[in-house]
């Protein structure tokens, strides 16, 4: 996503001018991610339960996937999703931008096979609150990431002929979170 | 954990300050979605509730506050000490807050720049959507944060705060008023 010239050179000034390196800022916004995406969860789950927190929480992801395919769009010069090789890419940039290491498998016209070997939420949350993989937030999480895989894919009108799965999570314990695209 | 994974990825060719927006603009999109869903879930009036106690009164927030308190070198007991301490927790938003009356009775701080309405909303074309959503962030939110503070210090019945501008509601500068209390 490209964001105005001017508002990036005020950010960096902003970043000198409270003493910081830019690396030192972008930790401490994917620690911001991370610890109001948990706040969130928690504070619905103090007012209604598990079962609302999981939903909310999930529509909240949902949510972010017309402004991933917007601006995967943007950075990959295109005007349309129209295969999974190009789905593949728009994913890796979305899991991206909330601080996943996202390596590419396997692209081709008929799989796409990506591998999230980390995933600040999953860390910060482990860290900081002392969250365990399958713990409610984790598990709230897993299904997260999965319903936003399902979502990107019809968004992209690809539902009829593309089948989403993720087979491995960081958050259910696995040692990856494996995303596969593959022809139906 | 963020800081590790900040610097896999610039060790992996990313450019840090391509890092820094696109965690910045996730982090200010996030919350942005949460209000929505909870206005969505909950309507109104039980959704600025809900947002508030997630975002800038929730207990993180309040633990992220009493963590900067045990790495300053100095004690936060009154008013003067208040106004430097939470001058360095907005640091970290990045905005730096510019100290420009500090007495026994009122220190006011002023920003002339603030991310949010920067990286939440400028490249969405949300300006219409933010206007409530900035009201409830940006200006109750801050009242939220201050009593946080507060009361994370143990200062919460001696201090009192309030708003006098911020630059997401259309003002030029953000413009905070902590105030002894009257009764104290």
């Amino acid at each position: 996503m490209k964001f105005p010239e001017q508002d990036v050179n005020a950010l960096l000034e902003a970043v000198k001018k409270v003493g910081r390196t830019i690396e030192a800022q972008a930790a401490i916004e994917l620690q911001a991610i991370s610890t109001y995406d948990y706040a969130f969860y928690k504070c619905v789950e103090r007012a209604d339960g598990e079962k609302k927190a999981k939903e909310a929480h999930k529509k909240v992801w949902l949510k972010h996937v017309l402004d991933y395919i917007k601006e995967g769009e943007l950075d990959l010069g295109i005007s349309d999703v129209k295969d999974i090789v190009t789905l593949g890419l728009i994913t890796k940039l979305a899991f991206e931008r909330r601080g996943c290491i996202f390596d590419v498998v396997e692209t081709t016209p008929e799989r796409f096979v990506g591998a999230i070997t980390r995933d600040a939420l999953k860390e910060i949350a482990e860290e900081l609150f002392k969250e365990k993989p399958g713990s409610p937030y984790m598990r709230a999480l897993a299904a997260a990431s999965s319903a936003i895989l399902n979502q990107l894919v019809e968004e992209c009108r690809l539902g009829e002929v593309v089948k989403a799965e993720q087979d491995k999570s960081l958050f259910l314990g696995d040692d990856i979170t494996r995303i596969i695209y593959s022809k139906k | 954990m963020a800081k590790d994974i900040v610097t896999e990825l610039v060790e992996k060719g990313k450019e840090p300050t391509d890092l820094l927006v696109s965690y910045i603009g996730s982090f200010f999109r996030y919350i942005y979605w949460g209000w929505r869903v909870l206005e969505e879930v909950y309507g109104y009036d039980k959704a600025h509730e809900l947002y508030r106690k997630f975002t800038w009164g929730s207990p993180e927030c309040g633990e992220s506050f009493r963590q900067l308190l045990k790495q300053l070198d100095y004690e936060v007991k009154d008013i003067t000490t208040m106004g430097d301490a939470s001058a360095a927790h907005y640091t970290g938003f990045p905005i730096p807050l510019d100290i420009v009356e500090s007495t026994e009775e009122r220190v006011v701080q002023e920003a002339s720049f603030c991310p949010n309405p920067a990286f939440g909303w400028r490249p969405w074309d949300r300006g219409l959507d933010q206007f409530v959503y900035h009201h409830v962030d940006g200006w109750c939110g801050t009242v939220d944060l201050y009593k946080n503070y507060f009361k994370v210090a143990g200062l919460d019945k001696e201090l009192d705060f309030h708003v006098e501008g911020a630059l997401c509601t259309g003002f030029p500068r953000c413009r905070f008023v902590i105030e002894k209390k009257k009764s104290s």
